[in-house]
């Protein structure tokens, strides 16, 4: 079932993600803000997440490596992604605010990666709630460049194939 | 997938310019002649041709003849291309998403 919407901003160097899940959302807040749940679903089908520091709070950060424990995904098999999240403004149980950035395994901030600016929002109907996410980047270019690298953000193996994929031409 | 990887590059930098995604939008909308596109910024005919280069080097625009005049369309494929990935980074969002709503149940 394709359930979740992705519409590209480009005006707003704003890419927008909507997904309704059939549950209060002061559930939907615990998978985002809880360690342990947070770990169980952010890495995508085949990906296990690993969280190495958590702390759900303004200033706080999130650590987390993602590895590929799917034989069927090819080259991505074994590999290990690790992304960083620096939360910013919380406002429980509404949305959050956090700054997104590709790291290695020690947490620091990879170079040259794109950046963005990530806004959750929870919206709660009839007992359904709508998880908006807008990514924002510093640049149109920036967001483009997301979604082509995309398939999986913190994929960062992505530049080191797209050297050796150049290098082989 | 080579040809991808340097197709995309090429779509990236295309889009990396303002003047270039704006010309996209236009064409997008209805085919116009060269001429017609100069007419709409404040920068030389050399400078437009220029960008039309970059906007077809990267299969994202298509020139045809009429008489004396060029005439610049979008071409189809670019945006199926374009679609191609925000659907690959759509079915990841889906991927991760799927696994939540079992976790939501799960937790009832």
């Amino acid at each position: 079932m394709d359930k979740t919407k992705v519409t590209k901003d480009l005006e707003n160097k704003t890419l927008i993600i909507e997904r309704t899940f059939n549950a209060p959302k002061a559930k939907l807040w615990n998978a985002y803000a809880d360690k342990d749940t947070f770990a169980k679903w952010w890495g995508p089908e085949g990906w296990e997440t690993t969280v190495k520091e958590f702390d759900f709070h303004p200033g706080g950060r999130n650590l987390y490596a993602m590895k590929c424990v799917d034989e069927n995904q090819g080259e991505w098999f074994g590999q290990e992604s690790c992304g960083l999240m620096e939360y910013d403004t919380i406002t429980e149980p509404d949305s959050f605010v956090y700054r997104d950035f590709f790291a290695d395994a020690e947490g620091n901030k990879m170079p040259g990666m794109p950046e963005v600016t990530i806004t959750i929002e929870f919206v709660e109907a009839d007992g359904t709630t709508n998880v908006i996410s807008r990514i924002t980047a510093e640049t149109a270019e920036e967001i483009e460049k997301l979604v082509g690298m995309g398939m999986i953000e913190g994929f960062t193996s992505s530049t080191d194939r797209l050297d050796r994929l150049v290098a082989e031409q | 997938m080579v040809e991808q990887t340097i197709q995309l590059d090429n779509i990236f930098h295309s889009l990396a310019d303002p003047i270039r995604r704006d010309i996209l939008r236009r064409v997008m909308e209805c085919e116009l002649s060269v001429g017609e596109l100069v007419e709409k910024y404040e920068v030389s005919f050399a400078a437009i041709s220029k960008h039309l280069k970059v906007l077809e080097k990267a299969h994202l625009i298509k020139r045809r003849k009429e008489g004396k005049k060029y005439m610049v369309t979008l071409a189809p494929e670019a945006l199926e291309e374009a679609d191609k990935y925000l659907e690959q980074y759509r079915r990841m969002w889906e991927s991760r998403y799927s696994k939540l709503d079992v976790l939501l149940q799960e937790g009832k």
